[in-house]
């Protein structure tokens, strides 16, 4: 057992609080105790001096009592040995006669200058027996206190130690260990309930990143395989300088994907909330917007693709615009990539609570069970053409750190229609 | 030997076509699951070498259905490398396995070595009676004197190995050596066998009438 454990820290002070409560109630107990003793003496002494008073002749009925009793300042009856006039000067005083307390009470009454004196020796036993036994009876109150305290806490730190023995389990490659939930609905059950969360959420995280790993992996293996393939069907016999040339070509256009596919991998691990939320400015999407379709509209000339813009308004708002102009860019790349030639596409852009964009193709189309996977997966409906599946995930990924949504509808053979609501 | 490629990549499909034309396959390709599993049920093939990840539909998937009706010997090309991805396609019905990127030699290998043991066991060289045929140099003798067999009675003579014991019609011999080419009819079949039959031996190769033909061992 650490000594800077939580159970010893406990202990420690629990005990500390009960041993001065303890202390304190001792020291009440035994003042109190202590006076109503006095008390109860010094009204016995009283009846007996008043009995004496009305008459002086019972002063035989109490054989146990040295008694005084003066009439005009003459002593004119005496019970003992006692010289009782110089005994006390005070009303009412004890004397502390080994284990015993003696008493005297002295009744004057000034005006008939009477005087009583009532001496009992050995009146009663000292009460330091009664704190001897206090004593014993709160050191055992204490430890049972104490040991009662110990339970307690090894109760509520055995669900602790459950959770450090989870945690020690956690790591990248085991997610599996969950924390049984205690049946109390405490606090601690709140803190497994979210730890439980906290592994599922890591889990998920750590998922998401494989998933990935073996997206981009699998990416790169296409144009690897295509470099590899040209160049050792190349090598294995003598061919003319048209073939290598050829090859050659070809090498460096695969190089160039290669190169398109790390270049976004290096903007995807830019993408944190902060650094994007860092970069909040006010931004004229519609421009943004017309940039976009103006850099993309040789591409839709080459495949005689006309794009329409149903709807424009001139919107400014607090974003990020690098994002933006990624998300527009990577839409519009996508629709012209999958939608026929001499087609069409149909883009809007405005505002009522919150601001949209839409982007419509007369595309392929996607079928109800792909669409997840179209943004998970990187999945790519029809590979054929140039460019690479990292850019629907790109704009979820965004979408996402814009606090955005995104809603992707589609018939196939007819189009797909994607939305982005910005808040 | 007829190939088929399932493959969805134009770059990739592109150099294995060229390269494994240039090792005398006859090429077929398809660039989506739909088309392969198709003509992988329609045409006769001796090897399909398919990529996992295809647009329209899993390669699993086409496996799946191709192996509910053929035993054709299936590659599967992919970029999926962990353990678990190959025991998912080896289960679903794949002889062999080979991550891209790949060595084209590797895969020239792999696809021959296929072919053999559906052939004959996996050896190089196939015997039936006195007759031997190396499929490696694809010389065939017959009591130890080489016989000179042009390229489609070669490959005619593979096919009816590999299907021995079975009736191959007409129709099946001229859609594996011939393919759709139109002006072959079933005279053009019949020539190229009796030349087969004249210098194999008419022993080997018997015709039903009206039906086809038949190798038996």
């Amino acid at each position: 057992m650490k000594f800077n454990s939580l159970r010893i820290k406990l202990l420690f002070w629990f005990g500390g609080i009960l041993f001065i409560l303890l202390v304190i109630f001792s020291f009440l107990f035994y003042n109190i105790l202590n006076s109503n003793i006095n008390y109860k003496i010094k009204e016995k002494l009283f009846n007996i001096a008043i009995n004496l008073k009305l008459n002086p002749n019972l002063i035989k009925n109490y054989s146990n009592y040295e008694i005084e009793i003066y009439k005009n300042n003459k002593l004119i009856l005496k019970k003992g040995k006692t010289d009782l006039k110089n005994l006390s000067s005070k009303i009412f005083q004890t004397f502390e006669d080994g284990e015993y307390i003696n008493a005297i009470y002295t009744l004057n009454i000034p005006q008939k200058q009477e005087k009583i004196i009532v001496y009992k020796k050995h009146i009663i036993d000292k009460i330091e027996d009664i704190v001897e036994i206090m004593i014993i009876l709160e050191s055992i109150l204490f430890i049972s206190l104490l040991t009662l305290a110990n339970l307690l806490i090894n109760k509520i730190l055995f669900q602790i130690k459950a959770i450090t023995k989870s945690a020690k389990n956690i790591s990248v490659n085991n997610f599996s260990s969950k924390i049984p939930l205690p049946k109390n609905n405490d606090e601690l059950k709140e803190l497994t309930f979210e730890f439980n969360n906290m592994i599922e959420r890591l889990q998920d995280g750590i998922e998401r990143i494989e998933e990935f790993n073996s997206n981009v992996s699998h990416e790169l293996r296409t144009p690897l395989t295509v470099l590899k393939g040209e160049i050792s069907l190349a090598l294995r016999k003598d061919r003319n300088i048209n073939y290598y040339k050829n090859t050659l070509s070809k090498a460096l256009e695969e190089i160039k994907k290669i190169e398109n596919i790390i270049n976004s991998l290096l903007l995807l691990v830019e993408f944190s909330k902060i650094n994007i939320q860092k970069n909040f400015k006010k931004v004229n999407l519609d421009e943004i917007l017309l940039q976009v379709i103006e850099n993309y509209s040789n591409f839709a000339k080459e495949k005689n693709i006309k794009i329409y813009i149903k709807k424009l308004e001139s919107i400014e708002c607090l974003t990020n615009e690098k994002m933006i102009f990624i998300v527009f860019s990577n839409l519009l790349d996508n629709a012209l990539k999958y939608t026929p030639n001499n087609k069409n596409i149909y883009i809007s852009l405005y505002k009522d609570n919150q601001i949209h964009f839409i982007i419509e193709d007369e595309g392929i189309g996607i079928e109800k069970d792909k669409l997840n996977k179209i943004t998970k997966r990187f999945y790519r409906i029809e590979k054929s053409q140039k460019g690479f599946g990292l850019g629907l995930s790109i704009v979820k990924n965004i979408v996402n750190l814009l606090d955005a949504k995104m809603k992707i509808e589609s018939v196939p053979n007819k189009g797909t229609k994607v939305e982005i609501e910005l808040l | 030997m007829n190939l088929l490629i399932i493959e969805d990549d134009r770059d990739i499909l592109s150099f294995l076509k060229r390269g494994l034309e240039e090792e005398d396959f006859n090429v077929d390709t398809a660039e989506n699951g739909e088309i392969g599993e198709y003509k992988a049920l329609e045409n006769i093939y001796d090897v399909i070498i398919i990529d996992w990840m295809l647009p329209d539909k899993d390669g699993i998937g086409v496996i799946k259905s191709i192996r509910k009706e053929k035993n054709t010997p299936i590659l599967m090309l992919t970029a999926k490398g962990t353990l678990n991805d190959k025991i998912e396609s080896f289960k679903s019905g794949v002889d062999d396995y080979l991550i891209k990127p790949f060595e084209f030699e590797e895969l020239l290998l792999r696809i021959e070595a296929l072919y053999r043991r559906s052939l004959n066991s996996g050896e190089n060289i196939i015997k039936i009676k006195d007759l031997e045929i190396d499929i490696e140099s694809k010389e065939v003798k017959k009591e130890g004197k080489i016989i000179k067999l042009n390229n489609k009675e070669y490959e005619l003579l593979l096919f009816m190995i590999k299907n021995k014991n079975q009736i191959i019609s007409n129709d099946m011999i001229k859609e594996y050596l011939w393919k759709e080419t139109e002006y072959i009819n079933s005279n053009v079949i019949a020539v190229t066998m009796y030349n087969l039959r004249k210098k194999i031996g008419k022993e080997f190769i018997s015709n039903i009438r009206k039906i086809g033909y038949k190798l038996e061992i």
